[in-house]
């Protein structure tokens, strides 16, 4: 069964023919039956995953306009603790990898977005201090270009500066890698 | 069916070379968390989550997108499905070559339906029809004969069924499955559907190998 198949199944779009085969071939491939079933689950939660971001972000901005709209919520809103935003006030930035020893290239950068972020900067340094590359980019991953070097046994660091549009910064810390053939 | 191909995906595959990588980083950061959530369910800790993160990536981009360029926008699947279904595959592929493959007993076995209607039948509470515990009115001699006779009933039966019957009886008497699971596996709106479906499928077989002979010993 070709990913396109599978994926029409999970999506009820596959043609009655090619349904029946499926179907066919599943109830005799228990392989089958399990891929099917974790990929099934995986969609499931990330579609469930979604809808609620949606629906938080809708309850937000509803929210946003009843303060915006009742002087007095506004009031009762500026009463409570100010927010603080900045270096100080943030949650760290989080760094998925790389963590640790790793044995493939190319090296890959990968940290969670950050809200409000307008662009990353990646720093790449030596754990003595020296900078071996620094990048910028909108994405959560960066891949290290392949004309920088890295060498076997020795220890870096790579740490990402997430910018807001109003100029503040929250940062994933350093994070060690090393690399080794 | 109209276009489920996602615009970052078609820009992606139309952009000229200064834009292709603005176009990749785009449509990654779309799909990251899809691609993350397909490398975590294989288990692991957060290094083995990540190498699999970034196979699915380099395997993407192979070839000039080759494996995205073959996502088909009408065969009935959307992209996000089928970019899960591609990123579990590819997270397979990198498990098998980091420790084989690893085969379940039964993994093609065209006796599965077979062995699932069986153990429909005996457990079934409405079923008169054990077909373990038919009386001995052969001698033992002949019980091999009686016991293939009945199997190649139960064998024809089984092909009167649909490909989705049969699926429903492997899904529940084979794997085992509640019906909540089974009625999201196959679609149906509620576990409901699933035993009345289940009802039926066992209400025919039972009337098929009744209608050869084979009945209720104990009644």
């Amino acid at each position: 069964m070709t990913d396109l198949e599978i994926a029409a199944y999970l999506d009820r779009g596959l043609q009655r023919e090619k349904l029946d085969q499926f179907e066919e071939h599943l109830s005799q491939c228990a392989e089958c039956r399990d891929n099917l079933m974790r990929t099934q689950e995986v969609v499931g939660r990330s579609r469930r995953s979604s809808r609620f971001i949606r629906s938080g972000t809708i309850i937000l901005a509803a929210a946003a306009v009843a303060l915006m709209a009742v002087p007095s919520l506004r009031r009762w809103g500026a009463s409570e603790a100010p927010v603080m935003r900045g270096d100080n006030g943030a949650a760290p930035l989080v760094a998925y990898g790389p963590l640790g020893e790793i044995s493939t290239l190319p090296v890959r950068f990968v940290w969670a977005s950050a809200r409000d972020a307008m662009s990353y900067r990646i720093t790449v340094t030596r754990d003595d201090g020296t900078e071996v590359w620094a990048s910028s980019s909108t994405d959560t991953t960066v891949i290290l270009p392949s004309n920088v070097s890295l060498q076997n046994g020795t220890n870096y660091l790579w740490v990402v500066d997430a910018v807001s549009s109003d100029g503040t910064t929250r940062s994933t810390g350093n994070h060690q890698f090393g690399f080794a053939r | 069916m109209g276009s489920t191909a996602p615009i970052e995906l078609s820009r992606l595959l139309r952009a000229d070379e200064p834009d292709r990588e603005a176009a990749w980083e785009d449509l990654i950061g779309r799909h990251t968390r899809l691609i993350l959530a397909v490398a975590r369910s294989l288990g692991g800790d957060n290094d083995a989550v990540m190498e699999r993160y970034a196979y699915v990536l380099g395997k993407l981009r192979e070839n000039d997108f080759r494996r995205l360029r073959s996502f088909n926008d009408n065969a009935g699947a959307t992209f996000s499905t089928w970019l899960a279904v591609a990123a579990r595959r590819l997270c397979l592929d990198l498990h098998r070559a980091h420790f084989g493959r690893h085969r379940p007993a039964h993994a093609t076995d065209r006796s599965t339906v077979w062995r699932a209607a069986r153990k429909a039948l005996s457990q079934s509470s409405e079923t008169d029809v054990d077909t373990d515990t038919l009386p001995d009115i052969e001698s033992s001699a002949d019980e091999g004969v009686i016991r293939e006779n009945r199997d190649q009933c139960l064998r024809n039966a089984l092909k009167n069924l649909t490909p989705r019957e049969r699926f429903l009886l492997t899904l529940r008497f084979e794997d085992e499955l509640p019906a909540s699971k089974i009625a999201t596996v196959l679609g149906l709106p509620s576990p409901f559907h699933v035993y009345r479906k289940l009802n039926a499928v066992l209400a025919s077989l039972r009337g098929e190998l009744e209608s050869k002979g084979i009945e209720n010993s104990h009644g």
